[in-house]
């Protein structure tokens, strides 16, 4: 039976090794004329992923240039060093990573090489002052806005109008985001201010002090302490923290107001009027924003610069899609690469990117426009 | 070489090539694993596996596992494991910046670590045996306890990340010292695994732990002595972690602990430990692990590709080295 055994597992390990050198001789790692373009991103599956790699399937060929994809973690330095270094060593001329994770380290290891490097959906905010002006550092593309301010006091607005009176407020560590601080502030100075005037009877009652998740799913006992609630205001991440934990405990009737998206169908079927009506708000940043890390790569990999490039390299914000209803959604999923994962629901066409080039006349304020036109009024309009 | 010499050797009473094929057949698996993946990606990456840069970045990268791992052998040999390595590793990493960043003093840096990570090999190796748990179980409780540590440490910051500020911390990075470090370990724990009591008897342990004790072994005091070499060793592959990008985080070190356990395992090491473990189960099994995630990526395999293929080869090897069907995992 061991004999057996081992033999099968034996076997097991030849077709393994096969099937991996099948796909090995399926890559094509030996198109030396194409531009070889390192990505690195924290998740390897999932919507966004699916989209980005559809994106930039979609704008490769135009572009000439081929892509490769590493996981980064979101939390070891080293392991995100080793997946540059493997990049920089498989002949990639730039990378676009979205973690800002041993930066300086990185960026040492791309002047050594030649190699440069561009953010995507990530403000950089440990090491951008650091190294916005390595040369071989192009800037970064802003999972949405660099500030927190705007998004707080529309959700502030969005509570005041829909006549919510108990808000929960659930966020993760200032630590690894700041920003949702500044959402949490301008969030509660906006309610503070209608409560000067509002009725006694119409005044807003926000949780004392703001929900901290590291990183794991909001506890039941959540409840316990803020009983009265009706709705939450999620900065963080609220589909995968928050809601399961509401619908664990048959909370579905507190409206949630949350950052993130999924194409998942027990989340959009209880989106706005459907279903349990739990989500009120999702929000999600479009894959077509990578388009500004990598013009700015190419730029630079053909010697070429915009006439207005700036002088150090920039944090540019990227327009978001806010899910505010259900004839939105219903747009999102007709409309947005984002849901469909299908190019021909880009944003932005191969010759359109092509177009910002430096070397086909395209300029900065060109290229900051195209990740800043992509909101939902311009989904509805396409 | 006699009939009763080849007994002797093969330890089963079959003589001749096949028995000697028979009784080295998990070596055989890990060399031919190592050989082939070198041929593999040195056609598959088109050359890059062996270019210069690529060279020093698999230096760098096999240095932190390679001290690891031979520090490792020492716990898995009695069919242990220690899960807290990861974040050991995260704590000691965040420690030596605060103290570098204030001192500026490396000397002062270490021997805080080291002592640190001798008191809980102490800690791992005795309180198991004291209250009758599984080695697994106190640093199960270690790994709780020091990710705490490194969360609160980091959150203290005020940011996800601390880096050496007042130190240059990138000369450990430098290819010949790595070798340098990794030739040193590897030669004393050569030595201590082969020649010395504790290698011996922490085999011994493995293979069966009652019979070592019956014979006069004081099997809790070795136990002790395994983790606390363990322990030096994670002090050692702290620094050159650091090293590697002068900064640390929440989750700085934390996949090494599985890492460390697939390097061993790939290297042919029985996880039930036990006296055919080998101090070259580390060395061969550290180059493949690399080499394997080095070349897929250079070779431009998908992602869930080379997940895949890590998941299956993973299995088959702890289904082949498995000494006990009881035992598939460590005590």
């Amino acid at each position: 039976m061991k004999k057996t055994l081992k033999k099968i597992i034996s076997l097991a390990l030849v077709a393994v090794m096969a099937c991996s050198c099948a796909a090995l001789a399926g890559c094509d790692g030996g198109k030396g004329e194409k531009v070889k373009i390192g990505i690195g991103l924290y998740q390897d599956q999932g919507p966004a992923v699916t989209a980005t790699r559809a994106f930039l399937d979609g704008i490769s060929e135009e572009l000439n240039c081929e892509f490769t994809y590493v996981t980064l973690s979101q939390t070891d330095e080293a392991a995100n060093k080793t997946a540059a270094q493997q990049l920089i060593s498989s002949g990639c001329k730039g990378m676009i990573l979205t973690m800002d994770s041993a930066t300086e380290a990185i960026l040492q290891e791309c002047e050594k090489a030649g190699v440069y490097l561009g953010g995507y959906l990530s403000d950089y905010e440990t090491s951008f002052d650091k190294v916005k002006n390595n040369p071989n550092f192009v800037g970064t593309v802003v999972d949405g806005r660099y500030s927190g301010t705007q998004w707080g006091e529309e959700i502030a607005e969005r509570i005041i109008n829909e006549g919510y009176k108990n808000i929960g407020m659930i966020k993760f560590p200032s630590f690894a985001f700041p920003h949702q601080n500044e959402m949490d502030t301008a969030f509660r100075a906006k309610i503070e201010e209608y409560n000067k005037t509002a009725a006694d009877a119409d005044k807003i009652t926000v949780q004392a002090e703001t929900t901290e998740l590291m990183f794991q799913p909001l506890s039941a006992d959540y409840f316990s302490a803020n009983p009265d609630i009706d709705a939450i205001y999620g900065m963080c991440a609220g589909v995968d923290f928050i809601y399961p934990t509401l619908t664990q405990n048959n909370k579905t009737n507190i409206k949630l107001y949350t950052a993130g998206f999924s194409v998942d169908d027990s989340v959009l079927s209880n989106f706005g009027t459907s279903g349990n009506g739990c989500f009120q708000e999702l929000v999600f940043s479009n894959v077509e924003a990578i388009t500004y890390p990598l013009v700015m790569i190419l730029n630079k990999i053909d010697g070429e610069e915009f006439s207005d490039n700036p002088s150090e390299a920039q944090r540019v914000d990227s327009s978001q899609i806010r899910i505010t209803n259900n004839e939105e959604l219903d747009t999102v999923k007709e409309k947005s690469m984002y849901y469909t994962g299908k190019f021909e629901n880009s944003f932005l066409s191969a010759s359109d990117v092509s177009a910002l080039l430096a070397k086909n006349g395209g300029t900065h304020e060109d290229l900051v426009k195209a990740v800043q036109s992509m909101a939902m009024e311009d989904l509805e309009a396409k | 070489m006699g009939q009763e010499a080849i007994i002797k050797k093969t330890g089963n009473g079959q003589n001749g090539f096949w028995g000697l094929v028979k009784s080295h057949i998990f070596d055989i698996f890990s060399v031919l694993g190592l050989i082939l993946c070198v041929v593999i990606f040195t056609i598959t990456s088109n050359g890059n596996l062996w270019n210069a840069y690529n060279i020093s970045i698999l230096i760098e990268t096999v240095c932190g596992y390679m001290i690891l791992s031979l520090g490792a052998l020492f716990v898995y040999s009695m069919g242990f494991m220690d899960v807290s390595v990861g974040v050991q590793l995260g704590v000691y990493s965040i420690l030596m910046i605060f103290i570098l960043n204030s001192t500026g003093s490396m000397l002062l840096a270490f021997v805080t670590v080291l002592v640190l990570a001798l008191l809980c090999g102490a800690f791992n190796g005795a309180v198991a045996v004291w209250l009758g748990l599984p080695s697994i179980v106190t640093s199960l409780f270690l790994m709780f306890v020091f990710g705490g540590i490194q969360y609160i440490l980091i959150e203290r910051t005020g940011s996800n990340m601390i880096s050496v500020e007042n130190y240059d911390i990138s000369k450990f990075a430098d290819s010949k010292i790595m070798i340098l470090a990794m030739v040193a370990v590897g030669i004393v724990v050569f030595y201590a695994f082969n020649f010395t009591k504790l290698g011996k008897y922490t085999k011994s342990i493995g293979a069966n732990e009652k019979t070592t004790a019956q014979c006069g072994v004081n099997t809790t005091l070795w136990k002790v002595i395994a983790y606390m070499m363990f322990g030096v060793c994670v002090a050692i592959a702290a620094v050159f972690l650091l090293a590697r990008t002068g900064s640390a985080g929440k989750g700085t070190g934390s996949t090494y602990a599985m890492d460390i356990m697939l390097c061993i395992i790939l290297g042919g090491m029985p996880l039930s430990g036990g006296m055919s473990s080998k101090v070259r189960c580390a060395v061969i099994g550290t180059l493949t692990y690399v080499l394997l995630s080095n070349g897929l990526t250079l070779s431009g395999v998908d992602i869930q590709t080379i997940h895949i293929i890590k998941a299956v080869i993973f299995l088959a090897i702890v289904l082949l080295t498995c000494r006990d069907k009881g035992k598939i995992l460590p005590r």
